[in-house]
């Protein structure tokens, strides 16, 4: 037999079926863990998120239909919008140098969604490094430092109404060089 | 563009306050500029996540989080949506644990159904969603199946639809039962594809409905009266 996809063990675990849940939890585990880590900076916190994002599905707290797009993407928004929460509450705006260095591991790649990531981390960091240093900076802080429009043109020292256009700018140039390097299509 | 485009952004990055966000939700429903601004920004960053650095987790992190989950006792292992009583309503915008696209599929069957039956075929507004569930898998199986029960004009059908289910043996199916307190009575059988899906509409018109647990056994011979065989699937609906 196949392994079950996502959507199957969302369900299951909707159903409180522990045992699906756990095969969701163990696939998704150290990638929401780590985008959390990404977003936060804090391993309190990403702890807290990842906590949070799992009790949440298990609860059904969190819905998920298929016409959300794929379950990983999802699970990643939810996990963006929860380190977002977190973030703002405890005011960590100001960024953090990180601590613990030496916790970053590349470790063996394992399962198959970490063998994926890896291979999507490869391009995308080569994507980034092509970018200019103002378009790098400006998808850092509106994705994942997730400051508001109003922030960012402080931050950058541009008039309120550029901000989109130069936000959608860089993700279009970065999109576009992803795109010729190719294998990151979500298909 | 009207004053409230320009808070997608905002809206996104979750920097508004309650009551803006309220102000830009109202908005999505009737801007499609704004929907299709929101599902570009989406797929713009869809990529962005898997820059993140491989962190260690904490060894005892899943531990903690299986720890804390809520215990759930034994019969509420299934989820039972809207009751049959409280929420009878008109099939709008499901907003529902099952997939927009899954519910559309059964429907369409639903429309075979009547069909095959040489039914006229009735408007789409007329079917009424009365109660749905996911079937709990028995120990050592992975099978999953979303059970509903739809009104289709005076009729109602349930309709079950079942994946992951186990290769039979030549001489077994599985059979569909609707149990109303301990009377099973036979509702259809699953026929799964190689893939082990499978999906069944049946018209419910010889029972009183008030029953309330769907189940899938495994059985030799089709629509005996009680099941004999080894249940794969069940929960209330
Ligand atoms: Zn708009």
């Amino acid at each position: 037999m196949t392994e079950p996809d996502d959507v199957q063990l969302y369900y299951q675990t909707v159903a409180h079926n522990r045992h699906s849940f756990e095969q969701l939890y163990d696939r998704y585990e150290k990638l929401v863990f780590s985008f959390a880590y990404r977003m936060t900076n804090n391993r309190t916190m990403a702890e807290e998120v990842t906590q949070d994002v799992f009790l949440k599905l298990w609860n059904g707290t969190n819905h998920y239909t298929e016409d959300k797009g794929k379950f990983s993407s999802w699970l990643l928004t939810v996990t963006r919008n929860k380190s977002i929460d977190e973030l703002r509450k405890s005011k960590r705006h100001a960024y953090e140098p990180m601590l613990d260095k030496d916790s970053l591991t590349e470790e063996t790649v394992s399962t198959e969604v970490t063998a994926e990531w890896n291979e999507r981390r490869e391009v995308i960091r080569t994507a980034i490094a092509e970018l200019r240093a103002e378009q790098r900076e400006i998808i850092d802080l509106f994705y994942f430092k997730g400051f508001s429009q109003s922030k960012i043109a402080e931050h950058c020292k541009l008039p309120l109404g550029t901000v989109k256009g130069r936000i959608r700018l860089a993700l279009k140039h970065l999109k576009g060089i992803i795109g010729q390097e190719g294998g990151v299509s979500n298909e | 563009m009207n004053e409230s485009c320009h808070m997608l952004i905002d809206y996104f990055n979750r920097t508004l306050t309650e009551d803006e966000m309220r102000q830009f939700e109202n908005h999505l429903i009737e801007c499609p500029s704004c929907q299709e601004e929101l599902i570009e920004w989406e797929m713009l960053t869809e990529d962005l996540p898997y820059e993140s650095e491989a962190i260690e987790v904490p060894t005892d992190l899943k531990a903690r989080i299986f720890a804390s989950l809520p215990d759930i006792p034994e019969q509420a292992k299934v989820v039972s949506m809207p009751t049959k009583e409280k929420s009878r309503r008109r099939m709008g915008p499901v907003t529902s644990l099952l997939a927009a696209g899954l519910f559309a599929s059964l429907v369409a069957n639903a429309f075979l159904f009547s069909e095959t039956q040489k039914q006229p075929e009735i408007a789409q507004s007329e079917i009424q969603l009365i109660g749905q569930s996911i079937l709990a898998p028995q120990e050592g199986t992975s099978a999953s199946a979303v059970a509903m029960l739809i009104a289709d004009g005076n009729q109602n059908i349930l309709l079950l639809d079942a994946t992951d289910l186990p290769t039979l043996s030549k001489d077994e199916l599985y059979q569909v039962w609707v149990i109303e307190g301990d009377q099973p009575y036979p509702a259809g059988i699953v026929q799964p594809n190689e893939t082990g899906t499978g999906t069944v509409s049946h018209p419910l018109t010889d029972l009183s409905g008030t029953w309330d647990t769907v189940a899938i056994t495994v059985e030799k011979e089709p629509n005996l009266s009680a099941p004999e065989g080894q249940i794969i699937l069940a929960g209330g609906i």
